[in-house]
């Protein structure tokens, strides 16, 4: 079990998918600017993102509750936000297992 | 897509990207099954993803852990894996969680004032050029005669319409600024130059003033003076030298002394035979300085600082030094004003 885990950037992920497709760097950046750009917008708009063997990608409404400041005890209602929810497929949870 | 607009399909998202970046959906395809194949072996490998504008794929391994079967209660373990979860970028939440803000009585000046600015732009440009139109219409009313008489005006209009965009770029009221700057810079200069030459000016008719005003105080007294030594000088002449009269030229008995080269005054420390040097080359000729300025000397040693002195153009012959004539006269002039006094 590795305690540091290493983060690989989006950099290194080309790399690694245009050596895997033999497609230039340039050209693999410039899908990969598209395919986040065309993720998000889908996000924006509350569009569920389906991934293929990999999982999907969905916004989640998160209503304003109430809060206690820790150290002033005033009650607080947070606001209400969207937030971004992962749910991974199942042949990734196997893959990665 | 059309099934459910709230779902982005595999096949959706392909086509969407391919259009975008105007590539082959099947290149497309390779691209994203190698991208997830790679992402899920780098999660596999207990990785973090991070994906620019989208987020991180963060992946960590659970700990082997106890828990109870809720129906049977049984214990079970739970075996470690891998759990992965994801947080969105910054950026992508404030771009989702973005309201835009209800604006509209704020919106409005703002784009009345781009409006505005528009119009002035514009007429400003038709000002411009109004006058080119003037000179483009003139020249194509001479063109008109020379070739048609009947059919030009709706071309030549056309082509007039045609000139007005080019010249947009042109700017007339930058021009005019650079050329009112121009102009400014000039005035000043115009003003400093005038400054010099007036004061240049005045220095000159200051000096002229003065010199009208020694000649008309002394103008009146010259001649009579000058005649005087004449008379004197001739009388003179006639006593010591009666033989060498005969012999000399009219020059050494009747000097004229009307021309003048300059009027000088007599500063601390300067003598006649100072200002007799300067103008002659010679001390000797101090004499006729003296004899030219007789009118208001009392006397050759004793002269008050400040009093003018009239410095007359002298004949050459007067001026050589080695002509026994001269040399005679000096002395004789020498002998006669110190004598005097």
């Amino acid at each position: 079990m590795r305690v540091f885990s290493t983060i690989m950037t989006t950099k290194e992920l080309i790399a690694q998918v245009a050596t895997r497709t033999g497609m230039t760097k340039r050209m693999t950046s410039e899908l990969m600017d598209n395919t986040v750009s065309v993720i998000t917008d889908a996000l924006n708009n509350d569009q569920v993102v389906i991934l293929q063997n990999f999982g999907t990608l969905s916004t989640k409404e998160r209503p304003a509750r109430k809060i206690v400041h820790p150290k002033t005890g005033k009650e607080q209602l947070s606001q209400a936000k969207r937030i971004v929810v992962f749910k991974v497929n199942n042949t990734l949870k196997e893959q990665t297992r | 897509m059309s099934e459910d607009k709230n779902k982005l399909g595999w096949v959706a998202l392909r086509e969407q990207i391919a259009a975008k970046t105007n590539t082959d959906p099947k290149v497309v395809k390779v691209f994203l099954e190698a991208l997830v194949d790679t992402m899920s072996e780098a999660l596999a490998n207990q990785d973090n993803v991070r994906i620019t504008g989208l987020g991180t794929f963060r992946s960590q391994q659970t700990a082997t852990r106890k828990s109870v079967n809720v129906r049977t209660g049984e214990q079970i373990t739970i075996p470690s894996y891998n759990r992965i979860s994801f947080t969105s970028e910054a950026s992508l939440q404030q771009t989702m969680n973005y309201q835009p803000p209800t604006l509209s009585p704020e919106s409005d000046p703002l784009r009345k004032l781009s409006e505005q600015a528009d119009e002035i732009v514009d007429i400003l440009a038709d000002l411009g050029q109004s006058v080119k139109q003037e000179q483009n219409t003139s020249e194509f009313s001479e063109i008109s005669d020379n070739s048609d008489n009947s059919d030009n005006p709706e071309p030549s209009d056309n082509s007039e319409h045609s000139d007005k965009k080019p010249p947009r770029p042109f700017r007339p009221w930058l021009t005019t600024g650079i050329v009112l700057v121009v102009f400014c810079l000039m005035l000043i200069g115009a003003y400093f130059f005038l400054q010099m030459k007036l004061e240049n000016w005045i220095n000159t008719l200051r000096e002229k003033t003065e010199i009208t005003e020694i000649i008309s105080d002394e103008g009146t007294e010259e001649n009579i003076s000058i005649e005087q030594e004449i008379t004197y000088n001739q009388e003179v002449s006639n006593t010591d030298n009666t033989t060498s009269q005969d012999q000399l030229p009219e020059i050494y008995l009747h000097r004229d002394y009307s021309q003048l080269i300059t009027i000088e005054r007599i500063t601390p420390g300067s003598r006649l035979a100072w200002i007799a040097k300067k103008y002659y080359g010679n001390k000797e000729l101090w004499v006729f300085l003296y004899e030219a300025n007789q009118d208001h000397l009392s006397s050759p040693s004793n002269i008050l600082i400040g009093t003018p002195i009239r410095v007359p153009k002298l004949d050459e012959r007067l001026m050589d030094m080695d002509d026994e004539n001269t040399q005679a006269l000096i002395e004789q002039l020498k002998q006669q004003f110190i004598s005097k006094h």
